[in-house]
């Protein structure tokens, strides 16, 4: 695995309210390195779509960066004007945004749409040839030519999610960050998207930040696995690593919730809900879930930080 | 014993457009069920979106009328019941939905909820006797009654307001349950505390349960038989584990071998392959549905529909290579 693509440095994004802010994201670090697939996980409201949202500084009110840093090949997102982020966006970091597949404008070809996001982010290339770079980007995501001139009706779930995917892939972006980018399909539809996506991710040599509520789709994909909870990061693992030795309570218990065809009975859910994001518990967010709480973890916030090489956990009774 | 439910080659069709076009849609075709009355079974029918696990559901609850074939329930015909008969199938035959949020009104309170049923089926003689049966289905869910009778469906949570449609369909003590997609809106987390709750009404209240899903890991987890329908067809079906760990059927292999494992030391084998095109209009097709999909497709299949054939105990296919 490579150096660190982009590095995200305790970033925040909150969203206003009446009253107290929403810690949505806060204060997360990690890193995506070069040529990996890196999953996300965690329950819905954990802030995993505000993240891929928040480190591209795709915000937009209510929501709002709070702090922190991210950098993209050493160079700092936030520090650029528009017009330099616009250049980063889509050609360098393609953001495939959760049910992508209503992203597609209803009254446009699909071929002049993909000519359209190019051209926006790379602007117009005289000598090309763009009728058939879009038939290849189709045949690469197994589409025929005649879906170029189709409109977004025509085409099922499936398809769509696959036009959007080679849309993302147009600029033959260094990173992508899919947000669960195949949870409205069938299950057979879900894996040959997934597979498309990692195939072209593989061909290209970027990097893909895979996020998803689902860990056993994860599991078939990734390089490493990062678990969020409740608006912070509780866990970075190699993906064997992380099922053979969950070392956050919360991935333990996310584990062995999951059902599994392998195993059958119905496996064990966690006790309690998510704590409310406008007023999160003073120390550890997870302790009045979690099994193994002691004093400190009422008192103090742990540390996100690596505790072997590779292995990054936010957890006092394991540091 | 005779059966509780049976139906037999159930078929609907849509019609679509108006009084000219006379396109139509077939959601369901020749399906048939029974749930035996000595003893009780959770039954998954699963399938894809569009496969007509809903109308069949639906169909079932008496919201739609069958095209074609009956629904027998303790020997009637479903349609012909009248009065008292069709209000005791009603009150036998419970459902929980997808989205509980969308099945409570807003408005009401959980107490309110609570009391539609007692109200409806006269369960109770007296005020206080209602509330206690009310309690008492509320605790069977893990609910704390004193806390939740006064709240708003906005007040609880995704899990909890499931729970509290399970305690509702509890007070009427059902026979069968018809649950369609039970347990998909809500976090993986809390997943499993619903299905216990069913598996517990089964065993300790003889109800029966129809599992509706597309998620066969988690109907795994509580279900012993499953119907495995693509495109309103009945593909493969029979003892769970049979169907899956032995699956017949290509569409079924190829579904069964699909379904994530969480476990990343065994994962997707070779690629799967993805349709080009849109499919012609099903209408159209007059073999096995499956068969332009299907990769050990023969000349027969597109030409006959594959009858649903025995192959062991408790154990039936419909394709054209176990003929």
């Amino acid at each position: 695995m490579g150096p660190p693509l982009l590095e995200i440095e305790n970033l925040k994004v909150y969203y206003e309210t009446r009253t107290v802010p929403v810690r949505a994201v806060d204060g997360v670090s990690f890193a995506v390195r070069e040529k990996e697939i890196l999953g996300l996980a965690g329950e819905s409201g954990c802030g995993k779509s505000t993240l891929a949202v928040g480190l591209l500084k795709l915000v937009s009110p209510p929501s709002y960066i709070a702090g922190g840093k991210v950098f993209y090949r050493g160079k700092d997102l936030f520090a650029m004007n528009d017009e330099e982020l616009r250049r980063i966006r889509w050609k360098h970091i393609a953001l495939l945004p959760q049910s992508a597949m209503n992203a597609l404008n209803p009254v446009m070809k699909v071929y002049d749409q993909i000519k359209d996001a190019m051209e926006a982010h790379d602007g117009k290339n005289p000598g090309a040839d763009p009728k058939n770079y879009v038939l290849t980007l189709l045949k690469s995501v197994a589409l025929s030519s005649r879906v170029s001139g189709a409109h977004a009706c025509e085409l099922s779930g499936g398809m769509r999610q696959r036009a959007i995917i080679s849309m993302a892939m147009a600029l033959k972006p260094e990173l992508i960050v899919a947000d669960e980018p195949t949870s409205a399909l069938d299950v057979v539809v879900q894996r040959g998207v997934l597979e498309l996506l990692v195939d072209l991710r593989e061909k290209a040599g970027s990097s893909l930040l895979l996020i998803s509520h689902d860990i056993a789709i994860l599991s078939e994909v990734v390089d490493r696995l990062a678990i969020m909870y409740a608006g912070k990061m509780v866990e970075i693992q190699d993906v064997y690593d992380i099922f053979d030795e969950p070392l956050h309570p919360y991935t333990q218990g996310l584990i062995s919730s999951v059902p599994s065809l392998e195993k059958g009975g119905i496996p064990r859910s966690i006790p309690g809900l998510p704590p409310d994001l406008r007023q999160p518990p003073l120390g550890c967010r997870f302790y009045p879930r979690c099994p193994n709480a002691s004093e400190i973890c009422r008192r103090e916030d742990p540390e996100f930080k690596e505790v072997e090489p590779g292995k990054f956990v936010a957890c006092h009774m394991n540091s | 014993m005779g059966n509780l439910l049976e139906v037999s080659n159930l078929g609907k069709i849509f019609s679509l457009g108006g009084l000219i076009s006379k396109n139509s849609v077939t959601a369901v075709e020749d399906f048939s069920l029974e749930i035996p009355e000595d003893r009780q079974v959770i039954i998954t029918l699963a399938g894809e979106s569009g496969s007509g696990k809903s109308t069949i559901a639906n169909l079932l609850l008496g919201f739609i009328k069958p095209t074609s074939g009956r629904i027998l329930y303790r020997g009637k015909d479903v349609w012909k019941l009248k009065g008292a008969e069709w209000k005791r199938y009603r009150r036998e035959l419970q459902a929980v939905f997808q989205d509980p949020y969308e099945s409570l009104n807003p408005f009401y309170k959980m107490s309110h909820v609570m009391m539609g049923p007692i109200k409806k089926f006269k369960l109770s003689k007296s005020e206080s006797e209602a509330y206690k049966l009310a309690s008492e289905a509320l605790l069977e869910v893990d609910l704390n009654p004193e806390e939740v009778f006064s709240k708003y469906p906005h007040q609880l949570s995704g899990g909890q307001r499931q729970r509290v449609m399970l305690a509702r369909v509890f007070l009427t003590r059902p026979k069968i349950l018809v649950a369609d997609e039970p347990v998909s809106m809500l976090d993986v987390s809390l997943r499993a505390d619903i299905l216990k709750i069913i598996q517990n009404l089964e065993a300790k209240h003889d109800m029966s349960c129809l599992y509706i899903t597309h998620d066969l890991s988690n109907a795994f987890c509580i279900s012993n038989e499953i119907i495995i329908l693509y495109l309103g067809s009945v593909m493969e079906q029979g003892n769970f584990g049979a169907v899956i760990k032995n699956s017949k059927h290509p569409y079924v292999k190829m579904l069964v071998s699909s379904i994530p494992i969480p476990n990343p030391r065994s994962r997707w084998e070779g690629r799967v392959k993805l349709q080009e095109v849109e499919t012609a209009r099903l209408e159209t097709i007059v073999g096995c549905k499956f068969c332009n999909r299907c990769p050990e497709a023969m000349a027969v299949c597109r030409e006959k529909r594959p009858p649903l054939l025995d192959l062991e105990e408790n154990h039936k296919v419909a394709c054209h290579l176990y003929a």
